[in-house]
């Protein structure tokens, strides 16, 4: 398949982790927020939204990372996170979540290649001809491990098998 | 010849913060606009740009926008600006402790977007030494700004979200 300015490493519905029952919101905010800080992902909460309902509250957060790697790729981690029936119990909460990860590639974020369809025509020959090997090897396989990293963070924080 | 360039520090879109319940919209209001004016944003002429509230009923629409200034130099300056969309909003008595307390119930939506501005509108006033100044000591203390200037932006996303008592 070739590769698009968007080069995505999740799947097309992204990397999904659902779990039903106990887990610490607050406490996996934290490991987020923490972990893009220590691998260096500029981190922005794009969405916090709360609906107060009397089955319990629904939650949605939406937390992105991104991270320059050099003047051609930047790395992009999108943690979509949906609570629905959210309830106290304890120092800790129940409800439904489904947590949602898409994790792409930015190729030529600086859109220097972008402005001519002839420019266009190239960036297409340079990613899919020229430095193909760099991006399949290097930056996909390098951010997938980063998401990998995550998903085990989250899921061990969640009580989930990593 | 360089321009005056824009670098935001949120997306495009902005910040978004939505809560559905009851909460004290005049208060949050009073101490968001308190907290920028505390850090030179806005004064008290300066920050409100549009409020506009439609009443139906007993319920009422608010929307509200400010764009706030902190100049830092000749040259660069931080700017926030913040959108309130207030819908279905009516007055409800919420029994908190032993007290009875009024409060606004709705759906409350603030979208928050940051940017650094580099250089003024009035670039070609600058002289020579100004505009050498510029491109070799400013523009390397962009990272710098804005490192600031993000810090500054999400200690007042989490004030706000603490007073409407989100998570995170």
């Amino acid at each position: 398949m070739a590769i698009e300015k968007r080069d995505s490493v999740s799947p097309g519905k992204g990397f999904l982790i659902l779990k039903d029952g106990e887990f610490d919101i607050d406490l996996l905010y934290k490991v987020i927020v923490d972990w893009f800080g220590k691998r260096q992902y500029t981190f922005s909460e794009v969405e916090n939204t709360e609906k107060v309902k009397p089955q319990g509250n629904d939650v949605n957060l939406k937390l992105y990372g991104d991270r320059k790697i050099d003047d051609y790729a930047e790395y992009h981690i999108e943690v979509f996170i949906i609570i629905i029936e959210l309830r106290k119990k304890g120092s800790k909460y129940t409800g439904r979540m489904k947590i949602k990860i898409e994790v792409y590639i930015d190729l030529d974020y600086m859109g220097n290649w972008q402005k001519t369809p002839f420019t266009r025509f190239l960036f297409h020959v340079y990613n899919n001809f020229i430095i193909k090997k760099r991006i399949k090897d290097g930056y996909e396989d390098d951010l997938e491990e980063d998401a990998k990293e995550l998903m085990g963070k989250i899921k061990k924080t969640i009580g989930l098998h990593d | 010849m360089i321009k005056m360039e824009k670098f935001y520090i949120t997306p495009k879109g902005g910040l978004k913060i939505r809560f559905q319940g009851a909460a004290d919209f005049g208060n949050v209001y009073k101490f968001m606009k308190l907290w920028l004016e505390d850090r030179g944003f806005a004064d008290e002429k300066s920050l409100e740009t549009k409020y506009t509230e439609r009443r139906f009923g007993e319920r009422k629409n608010l929307e509200i926008h400010w764009k706030g200034v902190h100049k830092i130099s000749n040259y660069v300056s931080y700017h926030i600006e913040v959108t309130f969309l207030l819908l279905g909003i009516s007055e409800t008595e919420v029994q908190i402790g032993d007290i009875k307390r009024k409060l606004d119930k709705g759906d409350f939506e603030l979208k928050i977007i940051g940017h650094i501005q580099y250089g003024t509108k009035d670039w070609e006033q600058y002289s020579f030494i100004d505009k050498i100044y510029y491109n070799l000591i400013m523009r390397k203390r962009l990272d710098d700004y804005k490192y600031d200037f993000y810090t500054v932006l999400y200690k007042f996303v989490d004030f706000i979200k603490e007073r409407f008592g989100l998570r995170g």
